[in-house]
């Protein structure tokens, strides 16, 4: 009779625990996402920009454009922002159109064309670290010493004329070498608010440029991108009309 | 006899009654005869973000799929008592919870995998019967679901109330309005995450109370 009741119990509990399957039914929706990397820069500037030396004031306290290029990003990943300085000619160098004397020489450093940008590099942490007391940016105002060269503006080039992203001693606008803190994370300009009581957010940069051949015109101020030599000519510019450009550069940080 | 053997006897004999008939009332085998989601076909949906106001609006796909309720009643059960409900889980194949699944990445950068909560769905009918027919943002991982649709074990209403939380038998055609289901989704990923190609599954289950 303890058997029966035993497998009676067994049976019970197994209908039981079956009785509570409930009927249920399904249906999938799979959502496949195509994230596409988008970098917008939307830059607006002259497609040329004249200096003019014909004054002696000129040549001294040198002829500044202010606010010709106008900078916006767009970026849906994480960005970094340079501009270098290149040429078509010797590396390094002006491009000479047209000499008006045989006297001099022609060899003006790109380094020559300094740049100042609205608003610091919000981004450069792991450079400064590396680089102490080495301008990282083109924040820094224009100096107007006359005897002392300063060198914080000088823009960037490579010594092969390429585009090559700077190195870690080197000026960028926004972001850095690095992928540990020195980038700028996406967004845009469209929505983005600006900080730290100034006027453009991390995501609109204007920039202004100046060229100060001083006298003689040995472009003082001209420094090589390692930051620690002066790339100041020995004899005298010579007159003449020269040319080169400056690409503005929007990466995904590296 | 005892009154010791009786109590045995009362005592075993009782755990068996419980167990057959007392401690579940579900003895039959089932409260409703048929729950069923009538094509339930997998639903492949593809957004591609490759502009700009893509990222910032976010891409919506209306009328996705489709959920088309038929549930009748067991004919041996009490008139109400088949009742349903309506839920949405979340299956990123095995990732990391909270997590879309990786199929292809465009960049080495440092950014992370998009997370589920860039997703908002929105489950509709005329009747307005689901218990939050606007658009709902997924959870950031799994603790926050399932998300119900029509509620668990909510009373039973009726079809024909056209109110929330409608859960008796009924079918997609018969009761249009209440029975049968628009999904939207829209996805808005920001500016915050890897380039790639993900995939996220969103499984609507329908089950009986």
């Amino acid at each position: 009779m303890r058997k029966v009741t035993i497998c009676l119990a067994v049976v019970g509990a197994m209908i039981s625990s079956a009785a509570k399957a409930q009927l249920a039914d399904e249906k999938d929706v799979t959502v496949t996402m195509d994230l596409q990397p988008v970098l917008e820069l939307e830059m607006n500037t002259p497609n040329q920009i004249n200096f003019t030396f014909d004054e002696i004031n000129e040549y001294l306290s040198g002829i500044v454009q202010y606010g010709a290029t106008d900078l916006k990003v767009s970026s849906t990943v994480s960005w970094d922002l340079y501009a270098v300085a290149r040429s078509s000619g010797v590396a390094g160098q002006w491009d000479q159109q047209v000499a008006y004397s045989t006297g001099g020489s022609a060899a003006i450093p790109l380094s020559a064309l300094e740049l100042h940008q609205r608003g610091v590099n919000p981004s450069y942490v792991d450079a400064a670290l590396a680089s102490p007391g080495v301008s990282l940016d083109y924040s820094n105002p224009f100096t107007s010493t006359v005897t002392t060269p300063v060198a914080n503006n000088s823009v960037f080039y490579n010594v092969d004329n390429s585009n090559t992203a700077p190195l870690i001693s080197n000026k960028y606008i926004a972001g850095h070498k690095g992928t540990v803190t020195d980038f700028v994370l996406g967004g845009s300009y469209l929505t983005a608010v600006a900080t730290g009581g100034v006027s453009e957010s991390n995501f609109h940069y204007t920039v202004d440029y100046r060229i100060k051949p001083g006298l003689p015109a040995l472009f003082s101020n001209a420094q090589n991108p390692d930051n620690a030599t002066s790339d100041a000519m020995l004899t005298y510019a010579q007159p003449g009309v020269y040319t080169m450009y400056v690409q503005y550069i929007l990466l995904e940080d590296q | 006899m005892s009154t010791c053997f009786l109590m045995k006897r009362f005592l075993t004999y009782g755990i068996v009654l419980l167990s057959l008939f007392g401690y579940n009332k579900n003895v039959f085998p089932q409260l409703c005869q048929t729950v069923e989601l009538v094509d339930d076909e997998t639903v492949q949906a593809q957004v591609v973000f490759d502009a700009f106001s893509k990222y910032n609006g976010g891409i919506t796909i209306n009328n996705v799929a489709q959920l088309k309720v038929k549930v009748d009643s067991n004919a041996a059960e009490p008139a109400g008592s088949c009742s349903w409900y309506l839920k949405l889980e979340v299956d990123n194949m095995g990732s990391p919870d909270g997590e879309w699944e990786e199929l292809i990445s465009y960049s080495a950068g440092i950014l992370p995998k998009p997370t589920w909560d860039i997703v908002s769905v929105r489950v509709r009918n005329n009747c307005s019967t689901p218990v939050n027919d606007g658009f709902v943002n997924l959870p950031v991982n799994s603790t926050g679901l399932p998300y119900y649709i029509i509620d668990l074990a909510s009373p039973l209403l009726r079809v024909g109330a056209c109110v929330d939380n409608v859960n008796g038998p009924g079918n997609y055609i018969q009761n249009y309005e209440e029975l049968y289901f628009n999904i939207d989704v829209r996805v808005k990923p920001g500016y915050s995450y890897n380039p790639g190609i993900y995939d996220l599954n969103l499984r609507f289950i329908l089950q009986e109370n």
